[in-house]
């Protein structure tokens, strides 16, 4: 499952690791958008197979963030 | 010297009418997730209210003495039924006849229905499927000429959606006309998995542009109901899109000369939601449940999202307040701060020409940081369809409130109502607003002197300290900028206390806008 940016933004903070077991709602990491953090959450329970940003990345609108299996 | 042998005649026709394309067709509908037409519409009305017109047109074949030996009836259903107690005009496309394409349509019936509804003033409900009627090369084999291609009745479609609400559901693979009867609506749902729409389908699209795509790739709910906007709402079976239609119907009138209909209201009017006193964080930078909000605000269990994938940084949908149906704009601070791009521009002009067509006064919830910024920004034109969606605002006749959550800036922010006439509102104490926000405004209106700094980060402090002191709305509200700031619990009595007023006006403004809308 990939777990796309809502928008435009910048990675602010990053809170799993590879491999992270995540349960469904989790917050894995928190986008900058327009002064607003934004909590990008998993949307299933599962394990983060790849992470494909890291802290400073400035991410598109789709742009992938997360892969989780 | 009786009729009952022609009633009788008519009869048998209207029974083979009944078996649509046959048991087998109904078979393979079936077997697609769907269902047929008469089923659609049996389960969209009130039971046996439907009242069909022109089931015995079709395609005829008769022997040497005249009889009917052969009836193919018109691959479109047409009658008037109700919904919850209300006449509507419903016609839908029968899949199972040639795939609903135009060599076994009769356009008239199709248009017939619109004219129906157009001059009795009943909603339009097209459950749409197969091409709608359109294009099918194969009427060159009954007409012997080709037409110059025109859309059947399109200036009563172009008239209707500016009188009566026009509903679409789009009920399976819809290409072509069909897909422009489905866009030509108020309000459009498509059916997850088993509807698709699209200007052509996976054939053509691989003949003409060399692209090879399933027909889900190509126009399912997830790129139209999340990507394009083309449609508003997804639903996940057919049964829910019907329950759907009937919902968003609830809130409008029959017709823009009637006052949208209030129901009786169950939900006390002087309800304060301690909830509110702590919604918005006192940290800006953080986000919280607009939904939430909503809800504790709006009459329990009113608040119908429209157009919830799109455009998601603003929040649409119908309401009650006191029983009076309301249309409620918000910010989703989760969706790109709340900013409006060119998407939630566009669901914003469509969703306010909407309510201001049939006289639904609205309810604004503004935490607008401003138009998004940014490269893709300017690549969509955001300027250009925001202004047209501040249009849309200033066009407005409506009874309009605005309640100011929390921020307000830039020219985005001053859409939050009509800001040169009385543009009523009311804020909150987390209200935050200004021609652009503290963070970045100082960056820019002070560029020279912090590159000139010795110490530009301390520079940047002390401006930002400067500015914080008169940061706080209660300074604009000295000099009468914000007319009245409230406790946020007190907002759903005061909005019950303009509804009320707004419905006194709403009366004395029905029938048509000079200018109608555009879908």
């Amino acid at each position: 499952m990939e777990l796309r940016s809502p928008g435009v933004g910048k990675v602010l903070r990053l809170a799993v690791a590879l491999g992270a077991q995540v349960e469904r709602g989790e917050e894995l990491m928190v986008i900058e958008s327009m002064k607003v953090e934004i909590p990008i959450k998993a949307t299933a329970a599962g394990r983060v197979k790849e992470i494909h940003v890291k802290v400073g990345d400035q991410v598109q609108r789709h742009g992938v963030l997360v892969k989780i299996e | 010297m009786t009729w009952h042998e022609e009633l009788a005649e008519i009869r048998r026709r209207v029974e083979i009418a009944k078996q649509m394309g046959g048991a087998e067709n109904i078979k393979r509908q079936h077997d697609g997730g769907k269902l047929t037409v008469r089923e659609r519409i049996d389960r969209l009305l009130d039971k046996g209210s439907f009242h069909e017109y022109g089931a015995i047109a079709g395609a005829t074949k008769y022997d040497e003495e005249g009889r009917l030996v052969e009836f193919r009836p018109s691959n479109f259903v047409l009658g008037t039924g109700r919904i919850n107690g209300r006449r509507v005009v419903v016609g839908g496309d029968d899949f199972t006849v040639r795939g609903g394409a135009a060599d076994a349509a009769i356009h008239s019936k199709q248009v017939w229905g619109e004219m129906l509804a157009d001059e009795h003033r009943m909603p339009m409900i097209r459950l749409v499927d197969g091409s709608g009627g359109g294009g099918s090369v194969r009427t060159f084999e009954t007409v012997k000429a080709t037409v110059v291609s025109a859309m059947p009745g399109f200036d009563v479609y172009v008239r209707l959606t500016g009188e009566v609400p026009v509903i679409a559901g789009c009920m399976g693979s819809v290409a072509g006309l069909g897909a422009a009867r489905v866009a030509a609506s108020h309000f459009a749902v498509m059916v997850r998995g088993s509807s698709q729409l699209f200007v052509a389908g996976p054939p053509v699209v691989k003949f003409g542009v060399g692209e090879e795509l399933t027909k889900e790739e190509l126009g399912g709910s997830q790129i139209h109901a999340y990507l394009s906007g083309a449609v508003d709402n997804e639903a996940e079976s057919e049964e829910e899109a019907f329950a759907q239609i009937r919902r968003y119907l609830s809130y409008l009138p029959q017709n823009v000369w009637q006052v949208p209909p209030r129901i009786e209201p169950s939900d006390d009017p002087n309800r304060r939601e301690e909830e509110l006193i702590d919604l918005i964080p006192h940290n800006r930078r953080e986000g919280y449940d607009a939904r939430r909000m909503i809800e504790l605000i709006v009459d329990r269990a009113s608040f119908f999202e429209i157009t919830p994938y799109f455009g998601g940084s603003l929040i649409t949908g119908f309401a009650r307040l006191d029983g009076y149906p309301v249309g409620v704009m918000a910010n989703d601070p989760y969706v790109i701060g709340g900013s409006l791009d060119a998407a939630a521009s566009d669901k914003l002009c469509n969703f306010v020409d909407t309510c201001d067509t049939f006289h639904l006064p609205v309810v604004n919830f503004c935490d607008q940081p401003g138009f998004l910024i940014g490269r893709e920004a300017e690549l969509t034109g955001t300027i250009r369809h925001g202004v047209r969606a501040l249009y849309a605002v200033f066009q407005s006749e409506t009874p309009w409130v605005a309640i100011m959550v929390r921020r307000a800036f830039g020219v985005a922010g001053a859409g939050h109502g009509k800001t040169t006439g009385l543009n009523f509102r009311y804020a909150w104490p987390s209200a935050d607003w200004g021609s652009l926000p503290l963070e970045g405004g100082i960056e820019a209106a002070y560029k020279r002197d912090l590159a000139a700094s010795p110490d530009p980060d301390k520079l940047r402090a002390e401006l930002e300290a400067r500015f914080n002191k008169i940061r706080s709305p209660l300074r604009t509200a000295e000099m009468f900028g914000i007319e009245e700031i409230i406790d946020p619990r007190e907002t759903r009595p005061l909005l019950i206390e303009w509804v009320q007023q707004a419905y006194e006006i709403v009366p004395t403004q029905l029938g048509t806008r000079t200018r109608m809308m555009r879908p």
